[in-house]
This record gives structure tokens, sequence and C-alpha cells, in this order.
């Protein structure tokens, strides 16, 4: 199935349908990736460039790793040895490097909007891999697919995302994606991080967390971010673990059955005590091993042939 | 110079109303006579039947960039924008670099513009030296240079006790102290309107409540100080209410509204499109149809454009990283005319009140202002009935920045006349259409 759009930009304008098709997609190619040889040719000829903007480990790693199990041509390009250090708009980057005749831009960029804008200067797709504090489509859903994938459901299912979802894009695009899937998303967090402005996307809104807590059957723990915010929205990482971390003592009155998940880089003794690490509940690592068979399909979706099947090597 | 005869117009007086088919006549700077029926031996007639005389125009907020940034607008390239958009005079904002914080700065662009001798110019000069919102500039002596007034535009300044001063001491010259009401510490770097839909987007907001906040400061303090404030660019509804809660009691505080905050609210920036940026951001509805309520009220004094010129390499980016501002000159009119006149029934006299009679006024610029015997020749024609398609690259600005490109305008100024001397943009639409 090939998504009828250029750009993977957002998952407020995605309809459950083509969510779907991406799920199922992806469940082909995590049985790809469990393979001897991981790899298929449904990309060759394709030339895919990681245009990242602002540094990355998961994400990057992940869309690099996907485009190769894919047989795509990639081109890495990384802000820091760029001549955006010689003052070179990202305009004109995305231009030249465009010029070279690419099909996809994968884009993270610390602004807002940064990948909409290039989108519409580009006739190659665009897949968003997280816009300042907008969205991150493919985080989302890899999300949700992981919680898809434990829970063999996804209607009903009660979501707690803890923490700073003022400056998330994972949450944003969570929020967006989970409401489409049927799910009940709640938010937890300090009220400067979460903004009541949040409610009028469909989600309730609470500022204890002992009181939600044990009710949620997903529990999706955001990094504080240290460089955004400042001073004036948390006292201190102390009280915030105090109050929002999920403690050792939180975890004995958590559903027996919840998922712990985190989109990464974990603050470990911030918003997660270490003791979260070894256990069964903790889904950390198959958010990250999903990314690659999320990110194979959405690349797959947007750039590939469309109706050949998936051929083995 | 031979006389200019201006037939059969319809003329908008300010103050009472529309004066049907008369004949003005225009001698050097002045005007000559206004009468039914005019003739005259020797004279450039000019056929303005069906068209509308409008005193000219004056904008009290423009951003000429120079001296400094030359290349998004200059002293000349910003004066034929604003004749092309019906302007005679233009105050332009201090932001620029060096700042206009000192009288040879006040000077140097008074005798730039008048070496130029397309419109009037009259200079507004910093708060503060440097514009950084520290010490007081030297106000005295910039207003013997020429300096209508003060404001560090662009700027709030959190410190109040400086605010006080700068409203206390302006006292002494009478001059206003315009305020670019937003705290900086609440809007940080906001690239729109905080709502529920911008947060929705990731787009760091500029609350509503630091234009709020801003207003009922400098409103305190001018009570205090008994200082001429004038607020630039209101945007909010709370604000717009507190400025006419105040004027009921009695307080001398002035204020101004743009064409886009009446016209335009949050959603232009939804797409993140930079053209859109500008500060105090767009707004909400509520905001926009409270503005023009407060206009029809009289609760506004003037209007102003706000015209801020960037470069399209500059706006050509992210959202968070493009500059703020739209360059407005060369379209406000036809804006206020359709929100205003067209859709909210506004007489057009009181649209003559706002751009031309209440502004000379408050400048205290003589004999401007009115269709008068005696007064200066500096007028503005009108075809109300005229379309056109706003198009930045037919803009005499630099700055081709603006939300509106592409849209359906209605009305255009034909023809403007800075004391006598006349600027026709009908004939120019002509040659340009043959040069293709």
């Amino acid at each position: 199935m090939k998504i009828k759009r250029k750009d993977l930009l957002s998952l407020r304008d995605i309809t459950r349908e083509e969510i779907e098709g991406i799920f199922n997609l992806a469940l082909s190619f995590k049985e790809v990736l469990k393979r001897p040889i991981p790899k298929v040719p449904a990309l060759r000829g394709k030339t895919v460039c990681n245009l990242f903007f602002e540094p990355s480990t998961r994400t990057r790693s992940s869309f690099e790793l996907a485009e190769k199990r894919l047989s795509a041509d990639t081109l890495n390009f990384s802000a820091s040895t760029s001549a955006l250090t010689k003052g070179e708009t990202t305009l004109d980057t995305l231009k030249n490097i465009g010029a070279m005749r690419v099909d996809a831009f994968v884009i993270r960029h610390s602004f807002a909007g940064a990948p909409h804008f290039l989108a519409k200067n580009t006739s190659a797709s665009v897949i968003n891999a997280g816009d300042g504090t907008d969205e991150h489509p493919t985080q989302a859903l890899l999300d949700i697919f992981t919680i898809k994938e434990k829970k063999k459901k996804l209607r009903g299912l009660k979501v707690l995302i803890i923490g700073d979802i003022l400056h998330s894009r994972v949450a944003r695009s969570n929020i967006y994606g989970m409401i489409k899937m049927g799910m009940e998303v709640n938010l937890c967090g300090p009220p400067t991080l979460l903004p009541k402005e949040f409610e009028s996307l469909g989600c309730r809104i609470f500022y204890n967390l002992d009181e939600v807590l044990p009710r949620a059957d997903i529990i999706m723990a955001l990094r504080v971010q240290k460089e955004r915010g400042g001073k004036s929205l948390i006292p201190s990482f102390r009280e915030y673990r105090k109050i929002y971390g999920i403690t050792a003592d939180r975890l004995k009155y958590i559903k027996e059955n919840a998922l712990i998940m985190h989109p990464g880089p974990v603050n470990w003794g911030v918003e997660l005590d270490y003791d979260v690490l070894d256990l069964d509940k903790n889904v950390i690592l198959d958010q990250v091993e999903n990314g690659v068979a999320i990110r194979m399909a959405v690349l797959y979706s947007l750039i590939g042939p469309g109706k050949e099947k998936i051929e083995e090597t | 110079m031979k006389p200019i005869l201006i037939k059969n117009a319809n003329l908008v007086d300010p103050l009472e109303g529309i004066k049907e088919k008369f004949d003005v006549l225009i001698e050097g700077e002045y005007i000559k006579k206004v009468a039914k029926k005019i003739r005259v031996d020797r004279a450039e007639i000019i056929d303005a039947k069906d068209k509308y005389l409008f005193p000219g125009f004056i904008d009290l907020h423009t951003h000429l960039r120079e001296p400094g940034y030359e290349d998004r607008e200059d002293i000349y390239t910003g004066s034929m924008a604003g004749v092309h958009g019906g302007f005679v005079a233009l105050c332009c904002m201090p932001n620029t670099d060096p700042p206009l914080d000192n009288a040879g700065l006040i000077k140097y662009v008074k005798d730039k513009a008048k070496y130029h001798g397309i419109l009037d110019v009259y200079p507004i000069g910093t708060i503060t030296r440097g514009r950084k919102g520290e010490t007081l500039s030297e106000i005295g002596d910039m207003v013997s240079a020429g300096a209508v007034a003060v404001s560090d535009d662009g700027n709030w300044g959190t410190d109040s006790l400086l605010m006080r001063s700068a409203l206390e001491y302006s006292v002494a010259f009478d001059i206003p102290v315009i305020s670019h009401c937003e705290d900086e510490f609440l809007v940080k770097s906001g690239s729109a309107h905080e709502s529920a839909e911008t947060i929705a987007r990731g787009i760091p907001g500029r609350p509503r409540e630091a234009e709020i906040i801003a207003i009922f400061r400098d409103m305190t303090l001018a009570r205090k100080t008994g200082g001429r404030l004038h607020i630039a660019h209101v945007s909010t509804k709370e604000g717009i209410e507190l400025i006419e809660k105040a004027k009921d009691e009695g307080l001398n505080v002035t204020c101004e509204v743009t064409p886009h905050h009446i016209s335009l609210t949050q959603e232009a920036v939804f797409e993140y499109n930079p053209d859109a940026k500008v500060n105090p951001p767009l707004r909400e509805e509520k905001d926009r149809i409270r503005l023009i309520k407060a206009i029809k009220k009289g609760v506004v004094d003037f209007l102003a454009t706000d015209h801020a010129p960037h470069l399209k390499v500059d706006k050509e980016k992210e959202l968070e990283l493009a500059p703020a501002g739209i360059s407005s000159l060369e379209t406000a009119f036809s804006i206020y005319y359709e929100i205003l006149v067209l859709e909210n029934n506004l007489p057009l006299e009181k649209l003559a009140f706002l751009l031309s009679y209440n502004p000379a006024k408050f400048l205290k610029i003589d004999k401007t202002g009115k269709i008068e015997e005696g007064y200066y020749a500096s007028l503005t024609l009108i075809d109300l009935n005229k379309k056109w398609k706003c198009d930045p690259n037919k803009f005499y600005s630099k700055g081709k920045n603006t939300p509106f490109n592409g849209k359906e305008m209605t009305g255009k100024v034909i023809y403007t006349f800075v004391k006598g001397k006349m600027f026709c943009f009908e004939l120019d639409e002509k040659r340009r259409s043959y040069e293709g």
C-alpha cells in the first residue's frame, strides 16, 4: 500500500487507515529484519538524504538502517560539519542537495515547521524526524506500533504521558496518533510544562501523578529537557523526581500488565528510576527495535514502487 | 510650475463628510482654491470624476531602515513606497543601526529625506541610548533636531523606572512616548500568538498577557507623570478595552491599530508562513472584531502601518528564525478600505480622520490634514472601484514580505500630491504594463 501523499510531516492530518497501512507494512518489514540477510531491494536506485540539523542518536541510526535495509543509497548530513557553519541557509542547503537528485529527505530540525517549510520547496518527499517542539511522527508511529504488538489492541487503552508535554514533539505526535486509534490519552506533569490548552486536543490533564498512575495501561515518561525552559519552569530535578518521577516506590502500585515506555534519551534518576531497567514492563528497547521497521514502512510507502511486492534477496 | 486643477473630485472631509464634485486648484505647494467649478487659463487638468480626494495620509509607524539596513529599505525607496500607498508624510522608527538616538542622526534622516524630496519624513528618536534600555537618550536635543516622538519600538523596556523617567522628562518637550507593549520576559522568542492552536503546532507563543501587562504599566505611569503616552499597534481585545477605560477616565493616552491586526488572525501562521510573522502577533477573531469595534467607536486615534520591510533571504527561513514584520505601506489603504469601510460600514470620512487629520494634529504638522484653501496641497486621489491584485514585485518598497501576496484588493491610490508635487500611479501602471 502506498500512501497518497508526498510527505510525512505530522500525524495531525493523517488518517487511521494510513496509520494501519503503515503498521501492516511494518509487520512485513519486521519479519524481513529477522532473516539471516535482513535486506530487501525495495528502494534500490532511490536516494535518501538524512538532513539532521540537530543532534540525534536513535532516530538518525534508525532511519539510516531502515534505508540500508531497503537498499536505498543514503546521504548523511550533519549541521556541525556542513556549510551551515559558514552561514548557508537551511533552504539553500536543501536546494543544493536536492539538485543532486534525492528522492527523499529525512529532516530533523530544532524549529517547529522547518520540514513543512522545506517540503514546500522541494519535489522530493520529506519525512519529519522531529521539528522543534512540534512533532515527531515516526516516533509516535513506532510507539503505537509497539503498544499494539504488546497489547494486541489499541482501542480503549488508557495512556498516561508524564512530564514536559509543552516542549515535547513526541507527546504531540502521540496525542494525535493515539486519539485517532481510539486510545484514551491522559497527561500528567507540572503545570508549567503542561498548559491547559492540551485539553482542546482531546486529552485529560492531571497534576497529581499518584492519582492517575494506578489506572494507566501505558506509562510513557518523557525526558526532562534540560536544554529548554530554564529555571523558571521547574525548581529542581530533585523535586521533579519526587513529584513526577517513576520511582521505585511508585512501581509498586502500577498495573500488573502496564507497559513503561520512554522515547529516549533517558535521564535515569529523574523521570525514571534505574529500577525500571530490568522490569518486563520496560519496553524501551522494543520501541527502538520497532523503529527500524516503522521507518522502513514509512519510506517505502512514500517513495517505494507501490504495487510491487517486497522481494527477497 | 504649472498649476494643477483636479476636476470633479469627491472630497473626503475628515470632519464634515463627503463633498461631491468639487474642483481643487493647486498652485505651488498650496491649495489655492476649492470650489464647485474652477476655470483657469493654464493648468494641468486631472479628471477626477467618480474618484475620491483625501487629505494626504500620514503614517505614524514606518521602518525606513536607514541608516544601517539599506538592503531592506532606504529613505528613498521607503518614501516612494509611501507615496505609492497614498502617504504624504511618514514617521520613521529609530531601530536602525546605529539607532536614531542622537540629534546628529535625527538630522541625517531629515536631511536625506529632504534631499530626495519625495515626502516628509518625521523621525522618531529612541527613548534610551543605543535602544539598550539602560539610560535616557538626549531627548531634548533630538527634539530640537526634528524628532517628533521617542520610542524604543521593537522593545518594551522592562525597567519601569526608566519608562517613568521618559514619560516625565518628555513632558518638557510635549512629545509623545510611543510604547511597543509586549513584556519581553513573557514573549521570549515567540513567533506567533500563544493559543491552543499554536501550542498544538509547537510554535513558541507570545501570550496576550504580555501586551495587557505592558499597556497597564505604561498607562499607570502616564497617569502618574502626565506624559503623552502613545500605544503602538494594539492587538488584543483586553488591551484596547484597558485603553478605552483609561480614556473614559480622562487619561491622556492615544493608540494606533495596523492593517494586519484588523484583517488577519493567527490562522495565517498555522502553516508556518514567515510572511505572517509580526510583533505583536496576529491574534484571534475576537481580538480582530474588538479592534474594529474600537475603531468605529472612536477609541482608536490613528491607523498606522508598522511597515517593516525585510529581505526575502531573511524571510525565507524557518518561522522561528525569520524576522518579524510586514511590508505594509503599499497595501495599507486597500486593507483599511475593505475591512473598515466595505465590511464594517465605517464612514469614508472616518478613514480620512484616522489616516490624515488626526495624525497631522498629533504631530502638529501645519496646514495639513484637510482639503482647504491655504492648506498644503498634500492630497491623495483614490479610485475606490479599482480592483487590483497584490503583487509585491510591483512594490516600490524593497520589502516584498507580505501575507497579502496574490490577494484581490479594492480601491487604489492613483495620484499622490506632496506639497504640490505630483506622483501619478495610474500612468505608471500603464507604463509598467507596456514594459511587460
